[in-house]
């Protein structure tokens, strides 16, 4: 857009005594700039015409409280995303909309009112949900800082799905990793462990949440300052394959088992067929697993360790080894084991056979490079399944706030800038909870959660936000509509001499706005939001009713 | 970094501040002195494909975003010119710097170098270099930026016309065993090629678009999804087959690209731009990093992690964050970075807070009663 001419018609608003362009004005130069002219030319209310309040509203209302002001006279105005990204062919029109946007703004900032925040204590206890790996990582961490962690485990055992993996494709022994980490966990004193676990009920907010909990060991209510999600995943379960119908039919993990038990199965193979993406980058669940081929690639490399003769057959459709893991493709390859690619709308199948006497699974599948449907018999044929989120994933997003992404998994708060965060302040995750991953990835992301929870409750107390609603008895009839509406639990209806009237918790609310709509008196505004505010915001879109005129007399 | 000594809880290094011959303090970031500067210089963080001058500002979001003289200075060469100084009216021009040495005194130390882009030139095949219009993916990035040599907008160098037909080569100088490559996956370059065909028909929805690839790695978190949306749009074309980046043609500076599918045979096609999707090598510099803080590399010339025990080098008190630990996107830097803090973290524990200071702000002023002064700023 033009920006030089949306400048030269900031300074035709009413009230601006100011008015300039800045290449990025989230830099640090730029915010000073903003704070000195705050100072220079008495402002008293800031407006930012750039991108998104999401990211970058807590920059700017900062240099308004180095200014010297209160912080929540800053507005923006949102001409990025809500203007030059999506008029990115139309300049002259976005050109327009900015300054649209602009005088809405400006409409707006001149109703702002100054707004006090709270502070909050904070419980210096964590809860973290799901003692596998990423857990224990998790919670290790925390507690080695000085912080008490109850760690809550579904199942009798702690180790998650590390239980069935016996080495990485490094050749690393996963088992004896995971005696000594669940060791570490019990003989950490900080660590309270619970197994046998169930949520029975979550309430709370970031600092002070109450989780009530039934395990082995009975029923126990927990408060705790920060809650880390690490529930992890589990293996999908086809019904493709003849996988349920024969015991030759195994899933990758069910392979790598035989395999570390040097089942008689896998020394007398002579042939073994691995299947990639079975469940996995399907309509149903549209993603990669991302585990599954270096799985199936290590489990290979193992068999020819075991049987160098072995013939073994990866049908994939691509092969995703990423990073250093392609080194053991590769290996592979160069140890014979045959790599064939089949394009999903013709994907292998598999028959069961009797070749002189000996049962066996023949599979068909069609090699686009050689044009040419190959079949081949295998004594095994191991199912590189889809890494799936757990049915229960949807009852702890709704008991913590914790938002679940298309494919069930958990969803993070921003992929880039807050990738172990929830929206829902004092919420993390990690490990497979968020998308698969392998082990050193978990516990990477494992310790970065557990920075992210020590950055919280290193601290004595949280902000929570002036922006809350609030009641006006006068017009409160007392329905309990905004009470029943509200997630937070922050409207309580209480007796009054007047009858019953509705009365807020302001550190509960969120100021999320439902029961400020649901309200059919209008007794609840949302401070910042507020009715005059936003109406006056609307009404300026509208050029014609020379607004402003109207809203200066109304600000002065 | 020219030295650290000591150990876990308690380092010493000692930095070298090279001189910017800019008096910070003075320095308002006009750039007048960058107008009257004699000496054109390729810009560095442009990729060298436009120009700059021997005194400029690094980027557009430079901090301090101050200007720097570079070691192309006609000055600080052959002792002449000195035009800067005259026309600095902020007497920020400052010749008599000299290197700075820093000692700091630290508890832990992360380092996240990151990455150095392969460099096609190793491999003659690439043309890169030879070829005008052939590119590498991070010339790409800055061809596409706002900020970048051409303003936002695709041209090409040869004769600054808009290409309308570009071709992606994957894998450049990874997953090759051959002199000059790299024996892995640089596992960002499948994504980042799929987001520069999207971006590209952002500019130019008539543009048409076709990568060369081996096996597509969507293998993060929504990639699949990501992939399919660039897969599905107009005039994009995914082809699975390896290149031969055969010739240009001598008066329209055009490439053409020799590969086969399985169903069409052997085919060559001609594009007005070929952009090759280079992959992550080590740091520069990264074996005489290893040396000074006696940390391991492992055989790619990376930093050595151990998988139980990421984030973390084989020196005590010395931590890993980002691409220096091996080829790895923003999002996994940005967690495995959190990862390397709270290392640092559990280290120095027992000493945690002693050098915070509370952060005062200036006292609020009371506005009730003023008439409202709005200032607007608007970010370009
Ligand atoms: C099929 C498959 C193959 C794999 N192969 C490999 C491989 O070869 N190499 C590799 O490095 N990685 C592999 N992985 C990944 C590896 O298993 C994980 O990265 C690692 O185990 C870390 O997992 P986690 O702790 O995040 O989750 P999990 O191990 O799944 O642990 C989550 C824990 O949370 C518990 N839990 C779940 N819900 C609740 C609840 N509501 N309340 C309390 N507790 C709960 C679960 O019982 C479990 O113990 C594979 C994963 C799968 C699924
Ligand atoms: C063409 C291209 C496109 C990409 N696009 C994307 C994308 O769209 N999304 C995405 O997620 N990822 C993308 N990536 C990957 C992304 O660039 C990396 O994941 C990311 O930059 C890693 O961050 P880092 O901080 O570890 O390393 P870097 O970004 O390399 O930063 C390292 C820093 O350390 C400095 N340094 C090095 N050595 C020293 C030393 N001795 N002393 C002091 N400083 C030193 C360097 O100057 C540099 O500033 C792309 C990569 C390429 C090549
Ligand atoms: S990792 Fe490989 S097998 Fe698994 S879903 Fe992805 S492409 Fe398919
Ligand atoms: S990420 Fe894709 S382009 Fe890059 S090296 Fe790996 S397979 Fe090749």
């Amino acid at each position: 857009m033009d920006v030089p001419s949306v400048i030269e018609y900031a300074w035709r608003l009413p009230n601006v005594v100011h008015a300039q362009g800045q290449l990025f004005s989230c830099s640090t130069e730029s915010t000073k700039q903003i704070m000195e002219a705050i100072k220079e030319h008495g402002l008293n209310r800031v407006i930012v015409a750039a991108c998104t309040p999401r990211t970058h509203e807590p920059t700017f209302r900062d240099s308004l409280k180095e200014g010297g002001l209160n912080q929540y006279f800053f507005e923006f105005a949102n001409i990025r995303e809500h203007c030059s990204w999506v008029h990115s062919k139309e300049k002259e029109e976005a050109t327009d909309k900015s300054k649209e946007l602009l005088r809405m703004s400006l409409a707006r900032a001149l109703l702002l009112e100054p707004l006090q925040e709270f502070e909050l204590p904070v419980d210096k206890r964590v809860l973290v949900i799901g003692g596998g790996i990423s857990g224990m990582t998790c919670a290790l961490s925390i507690a080695s800082q000085g912080f008490d962690v109850y760690l809550i485990e579904k199942e009798r055992e702690l180790g998650g799905l590390a239980r069935r993996i016996y080495y990485t494709i490094e050749g690393k022994d996963v088992q004896s990793y995971l005696r000594d980490l669940v060791k570490r966990v019990y003989s950490e004193p900080r660590i309270h462990v619970f197994l046998g676990a169930k949520i029975l009920s979550a309430t709370g907010y970031v600092g002070n949440f109450l989780t009530k909990i039934e395990s082995e060991r009975g029923v126990f209510e927990i408060r705790h300052g920060a809650t880390v999600i690490a529930t992890g995943a589990q293996e999908f379960k086809p019904n493709e394959y003849l996988y349920g119908q024969s015991d030759k039919v195994l899933t990758g993990l069910e392979l790598e088992e035989l395999i570390a038990k040097r089942d008689e199965r896998v020394i007398s193979a002579g042939a073994v067929v691995m299947i990639q993406c079975v469940g996995s980058r399907t309509e149903e669940r549209n993603y990669c697993s991302r585990v599954c081929c270096s799985e199936s690639v290590k489990n290979a490399l193992k068999l020819k360790e075991i049987n160098p003769n072995v013939d073994i057959y990866i049908l994939f459709r691509d092969m995703r080894t990423y990073g250093f893991k392609e080194d053991y493709y590769r290996e592979a390859s160069k140890k014979g084991v045959r790599f064939i690619r089949y394009e999903p709308q013709k994907k292998p199948s598999v028959k069961l056979v009797k070749e002189s006497g000996k049962e066996l699974i023949r599979v068909t599948v069609f090699d686009p490079i050689l044009e040419k449907t190959l079949e081949i018999d295998a004594d095994l044929v191991s199912l590189a399944v889809a890494v799936i989120a757990p049915e229960s994933n949807k009852e702890i997003s709704l008991l913590y706030n914790a938002q679940l992404g298309p494919d069930d998994f958990f969803k993070e708060a921003h992929v880039k800038l807050r990738p172990v965060d929830f929206s829902t302040d004092g919420v993390y995750l990690c490990g497979i909870a968020h998308y698969p991953k392998h082990i050193d990835e978990a516990i990477s992301q494992a310790l970065g959660a557990a920075g992210r929870v020590i950055t919280l409750i290193s601290h004595d107390t949280v902000i929570a936000s002036g922006s809350v609603c609030i009641v006006d008895e006068k017009r409160c009839m007392g329905c309990g509509a905004c009470s029943e509406i509200c997630t937070y639990g922050a409207i309580e209806i209480y007796e009054t001499k007047q009858g019953k009237k509705a009365r807020m918790n302001p550190v509960l609310c969120k100021g999320c706005g439902l029961c400020n709509s649901k309200c059919p008196t209008g007794a609840i505004q949302l401070q910042h939001y507020r009715d005059e505010q936003l109406f006056a915001q609307i009404d300026a879109a509208n050029p014609e009713k020379e607004i402003l005129e109207e809203v200066k007399k109304v600000a002065s | 970094m020219s030295d650290v000594e000591g150990e876990a809880g308690d380092f010493r290094v000692t930095l070298v501040k090279k001189p910017r011959y800019i008096r910070e303090d003075k320095c308002t970031g006009c750039t007048t002195c960058v107008e009257y500067c004699p000496v054109k210089i390729p810009d560095p963080f442009n990729q060298e494909i436009s120009k700059n001058k021997a005194v400029h500002i690094y980027f557009s979001q430079a901090i301090p975003l101050i200007t720097y003289i570079d070691e192309n200075c006609l000055y600080l060469k052959e002792k002449k010119c000195k035009i800067c100084e005259a026309v600095c009216k902020h007497e920020a021009i400052d010749f008599s710097a000299k290197p700075e040495k820093v000692e700091i005194n630290v508890g832990a130390i992360i380092l996240s170098l990151g990455f150095e882009p392969y460099d096609p030139r190793l491999r003659d095949e690439y043309k890169y270099g030879k070829f005008k219009n052939v590119v590498t993916s991070m010339d790409y990035e800055r061809i596409l930026s706002s900020t970048g040599p051409y303003e936002g907008e695709i041209r090409r160098s040869s004769d600054l016309r808009h290409p309308h037909k570009i071709a992606w080569v994957q894998c450049v100088g990874s997953r090759q065993v051959i002199e000059g490559g790299n024996s892995y996956c640089s596992t960002v370059c499948c994504t980042y090629t799929q987001k520069q065909v999207i971006l590209t028909k952002d500019h130019d929805p008539e543009a048409e678009c076709v990568v060369f690839h081996n096996d597509i790695r969507s293998y993060g978190k929504d990639f699949e999804r990501f992939f399919q949306r660039a897969e599905v749009l107009p005039n994009v074309r995914f082809i699975r087959s390896y290149v031969n980046i055969l010739k240009e043609d001598p008066v329209t500076n055009n490439i053409t690209i020799r590969y086969s599918t399985p169903d069409g045979g052997v085919k060559d096609e001609e594009f007005e731009m070929v952009v090759l999707s280079v992959g992550l090598c080590p740091p520069k510099g990264a074996s005489l990093v290893a040396e000074k803080f006696g940390i391991e590399l492992n055989e790619h010339r990376f930093c050595k992690v151990d998988s139980f025990v990421p984030v973390t080098t084989s020196k005590k008190g010395i931590f890993v964050s980002g691409a220096f630990s091996g080829p790895i996107d923003i999002p996994e830097s940005v967690f495995g970075s959190s990862g390397a803090a709270t290392k640092c973290g559990e280290l120095l524990n027992y000493r945690r807070g002693k050098l915070a200071t509370q952060r005062v702000y200036p006292e609020e002023r009371d506005v009730r009663g003023e008439e409202p002064k709005v200032g607007i700023f608007v970010c370009y």
